[in-house]
This record gives structure tokens, C-alpha cells and sequence, in this order.
């Protein structure tokens, strides 16, 4: 086991390989590592890379990966051009997690699926790649009903890439490979499990996830609700992105979290709000439509509804959001 | 707790020997640090990092392997055992500490990360035995029962003195999310930090 405190980017990229991991906040790493869960051989310390920063730039903020939750909570810029980004992360974890937690290792948090993080549990293809999934063969849990494969049904981790996706926000990747940088939109950023279940997201081992750029959008009003059991473990939630002209919605998102096995957007909910007004009946008609594509298994019976009650909830807000900025 | 595999890998109760038997090795002693401890260069031995940290106003250095987490460091190298080791996810809030005057789960943080930083644990709030305010707040209103977790609660609740939380009660709530406290002392916590931020 090695510690490289990285002083460069050029240097963090050139220390990395399949056996090692970038430690940004190391919450999540030390949690996994301490039940053996995650055995890297290398870790490498991103604290002095100049990522820290939030910048606004014309017509968007950028926010560098090493960014703090809390520091985003307490931000301005954050406050006045993202204020779901705030929302959001003010509702991550304890606020003694958002103090050290940053951005992109929120970003890349690993499943909270139990089956994931027993390592007394040897079925689990995204721990162990080919070793079937024990939530499948019977274990109790509810697990995603969205994206599952028949190799797994781990649930993604990330409250912020929801609503990031429902802002249209993208992620720049940096890697030494002769890929240099490029910059993907936030859901291209996460895969399905399919055969592969280990793979969560597209970056390399040896790409760091440098930034993650909002637009800013005025005309564009935001909601989000979301459902927990406890502070660290959210089981559903819903960001969504509308936007009116003349009482009528010319663009709309609906991205799911929680139920699903990477952000999830709900495009059939989406194609009913176009040049609707809203209306009870109109969001309730949205909020069911979100369950094509969906499902269930007998574990998860319960999570359809929670699927509806929490998009429902982020309409409502977003439509009220909408009309508390005419007046 | 939560269950530890018994596997071939090398536990974390053997690293913790192995790492203290190596700063012992490297000639410094495991207990309190002091300010006169030499400023002598330790050089890590392959697998360990070298950190330097202050804890509680007294500098310290070590070489440490680097999954050792902030909370070990604390109670099995410098002796610092205020931080209690609890629900081990985060949620309990037992092992609360301040890192450069935030407060943080010190045992989901890497001991590695705090390289240069200034810890303060409970021990470091009195100030030549007198009870910080907080302290002294949370004596008056009984916000004690076990005392388990009540170190870390102290520290939080420092900590919520200097942090933007509403005036009212519910936010002080919302404040202390993280630190369930199965004596169900949080209304006397909330009156106590109450009571200070009121003075």
C-alpha cells in the first residue's frame, strides 16, 4: 500500500492504474477499505491539485472536482445561479460528511447496495466481476428498478448527478492516454450494469474527473424531492427541469435517482409536458408515465410508488417555482 | 459494529500493532504528543507516509500506513481517546472531530489526508481547566447520559456555535443530523447550544 501526494495533475494521471484510487474526501474509500471491500495498492492524494475552485464564467459555473459539499452549500454563485446544486447537497449525508466530502467523490460513490458492501457476501459481479448477484438468488433487497441486468440490480449512489443531469450539466475528464481532455454530458458519465456490473461510470482508471460545468439557465426553473430512511440512505428521488413560456412547457427533464441503476431519465414522462399546462391532472398522468420501462421485482413492490411520489413532488415544485419567479 | 472479514489480508488490529511498533522503532513514543518532541526527521519505510498534524496545539509526526484512519491514529498512536469508535459509517457521530476547525467523521477520514492540518478533540476545548462555554452549557442542562458519544457531540456542537444554522430550534436539529444519541438527550443538547449561542 503507497500514499502519493500528487503535486501536479500531469503527476496524479501518471501515478494511476487499475490497482490504484484517487482520494479525494476518502470517505466512501476508507469506509470500503476497512471492510475490505476495496483493496487498492495505491492511493492517490489529490488535496493539493489546484481543484478546489468554483468559477463563474460567462453563461456558466464551473466547479472543480475537489470542491467540498459544504463549500457548494455556502457558495453565492452557487446559491444564485445553481440553487439546486445547494438544494441538493445540503440534503447529502451529515453535515460533519459534507464538510470533508467533495464533489467528485460524491459524483463517484460506489452502490449502497448491501450485498455490494458485505464482504462476507462472495456473489456480487460488481465487487467480483462474474460472481452472479446474491440479490438475484434470493437475498432480501429491494435494489433498483430501473437499468437492472440479470447480473445485477445495485441501485447508483451518486443525489447530486440527478440533479446535474436535470440541470443539462457536463463532466471534463482528463486523462494522459493521448485522450487529453474531454467533457461529457453528466448521464453519458454513468452505464448500465449489463454483463459488466463492475464498471459503474466510462472513466479509466487513469482518468480523473476534473471538473463538472452547469449552465446557467433563468428561464429554466428546478425541483426536487426525494424520499430516505435515513441521512445515508436515500431510496428515491427525482430532479426535474421545466421551462414555461406563456403558461406552456416548451422543455422539460425528469431524471430519477435511487430506483435506478445509473441517473435515470424518464423521456416518455418528459414527451407529455410538451405544450401542456400544468395541471394536477397533467403531473399526476407524468408522474405514472415514469414507471415505462420499469421493473419490479417481489423485493421492490413498493418502489413504483415511491418512483411517482417523488417525481410528482419534483413537478410540483418545479411548476411553483416557475410561478413564484412571474411574480 | 460492523463485521470485519478474518481473512488472510492483514487485519486492521495487526496494521495498527505493525504502525506502532514502527513509530516506536523510529524512536518516538506512543503516547501524548509534546512540544518537545524532535522536530528530528522520521523517514517512512516502505508502505508508510510520513504526516505531520497538531493535536490540541501540540505538533506531532509519524509514519503511518496509509489506511490508517484519522479516529486510530488518534486513540491507538497519540493516545487521544476522546473520539469514540461507533457505527463506523458515519452516522453516529461518536468519533466527531474538528480538522482545521471543521468538524469531520474522524473515522471515514484518511489519517494521510490531514497532513499539515490542526486537529482539536474535546481534550482541546477546556482551556487550563476551565470548561469552554459549550462545555459548561452542556454540564448545566444535563445534556449528558452515558457519555459515550458525548465528546463527539461537544465538538459538533462547537462547532455549530460558528456555523450559518437559523435561530430556531429545528435548526439546530437539522444541525446535530449525525448524532443519534440512544440516551435521548438531543433536546437537552439543542437547549445547551441554545443557551450559548443566546449568551
Amino acid at each position: 500500500m503507497e500514499w502519493v501526494r500528487a503535486k501536479t495533475v500531469a503527476e496524479a494521471l501518471s501515478q494511476a492504474g487499475p490497482h490504484s484510487r484517487f482520494v479525494g474526501g476518502g470517505l466512501s474509500l476508507s469506509l470500503l477499505m476497512e471492510r475490505g471491500v476495496d483493496r487498492p495498492e495505491r492511493l492517490i492524494d489529490l488535496s493539493e491539485l489546484p481543484l478546489r475552485t468554483i468559477e463563474g464564467r460567462p453563461g456558466e459555473l464551473r466547479l472543480g472536482s475537489q470542491v467540498r459539499l459544504a463549500a457548494l452549500i455556502q457558495d453565492p454563485m452557487v446559491q444564485s445561479l445553481a440553487p439546486l446544486v445547494r438544494t441538493i447537497a445540503g440534503q447529502i449525508a451529515t453535515p460533519a460528511i459534507r464538510n470533508h466530502a467533495t464533489l467528485g467523490g460524491e459524483l463517484l460513490e460506489r452502490t449502497r447496495c448491501p450485498l455490494f458492501r458485505d464482504p462476507a457476501n462472495v456473489r456480487c459481479g460488481k465487487r467480483l466481476p462474474g460472481s452472479g448477484c446474491a440479490v438475484l438468488e434470493g437475498a432480501t433487497y429491494a435494489g433498483a428498478i430501473f437499468g437492472a441486468s440479470a447480473a445485477c440490480v445495485a441501485p447508483s449512489a451518486s443525489e447530486l448527478a440527478v440533479g446535474l443531469a436535470a440541470m443539462s450539466a457536463a463532466v471534463t475528464l482528463h486523462s494522459p492516454e493521448g485522450l487529453g481532455e474531454r467533457t461529457l454530458p453528466m448521464l453519458d458519465l454513468y452505464v448500465e450494469p449489463g454483463v459488466h456490473p463492475e464498471r459503474d461510470h466510462v472513466l479509466r482508471p487513469t482518468e480523473l474527473l476534473m471538473s463538472v460545468t452547469v449552465p446557467v439557465q433563468p428561464q429554466r426553473h428546478f425541483g426536487y424531492a426525494r424520499l430516505a430512511e435515513s441521512p445515508l440512505s436515500p431510496m428515491a428521488s427525482a430532479a426535474v427541469m421545466l421551462e414555461q413560456r406563456e403558461q406552456r412547457i416548451v422543455d422539460a427533464r425528469i431524471i430519477l435517482g435511487g430506483l435506478s441503476t445509473r441517473p435515470w431519465r424518464a423521456s416518455a414522462s418528459e414527451q407529455l409536458l410538451f405544450g401542456q399546462r400544468p395541471s394536477d391532472e397533467l403531473l399526476e398522468k407524468v408522474a405514472a408515465a415514469v414507471l415505462a420501462g420499469s421493473k419490479a421485482r417481489s423485493d421492490s413492490r413498493h418502489l413504483p410508488a415511491l418512483a411517482k411520489q417523488v417525481v410528482r413532488e419534483a413537478l410540483r415544485r418545479a411548476v411553483e417555482e416557475h410561478a413564484a419567479h412571474r411574480r | 459494529m460492523t463485521e470485519r472479514r478474518a481473512d488472510s489480508e492483514l487485519s486492521r488490529r495487526q496494521f495498527l500493532v505493525a504502525s506502532a511498533a514502527s513509530a516506536a522503532l523510529a524512536g518516538t513514543a506512543a503516547a501524548q504528543p509534546s512540544p518537545a518532541e524532535p522536530a528530528a526527521p522520521l523517514t517512512p519505510r516502505a508502505g508508510e507516509v510520513l504526516l505531520r498534524i497538531t493535536v490540541n496545539g501540540q505538533a506531532a509526526q509519524r509514519a503511518i500506513d496509509p489506511r490508517l484512519s484519522l479516529l486510530d491514529l488518534l486513540r491507538e498512536q497519540l493516545d487521544v481517546t476522546s473520539p469514540k469508535r461507533g457505527c463506523e459509517d458515519g452516522t453516529c457521530g461518536s468519533c466527531t472531530v474538528l480538522l482545521d476547525g471543521q468538524r469531520v467523521p474522524a473515522c471515514l477520514v484518511p489519517a494521510a489526508l490531514c497532513e499539515g492540518q490542526a486537529i482539536t478533540t474535546v481534550e482541546g476545548l477546556a482551556l487550563e481547566g476551565v470548561l469552554s462555554p459549550i462545555q459548561a452549557a452542556f454540564v448545566r442542562h444535563g445534556a449528558t447520559d452515558c457519555g459515550f458519544c458525548t465528546p463527539g457531540q461537544v465538538v459538533a456542537a462547537q462547532a455549530i456555535l460558528r456555523e450559518s444554522w437559523g435561530p430556531d430550534d429545528a435548526a439546530v436539529r437539522a444541525a446535530l443530523c449525525g448524532h443519534d444519541c440512544a440516551c435521548g438527550r438531543l433536546p437537552q443538547i439543542i437547549t445547551a447550544i441554545q443557551d450559548v449561542r443566546h449568551r
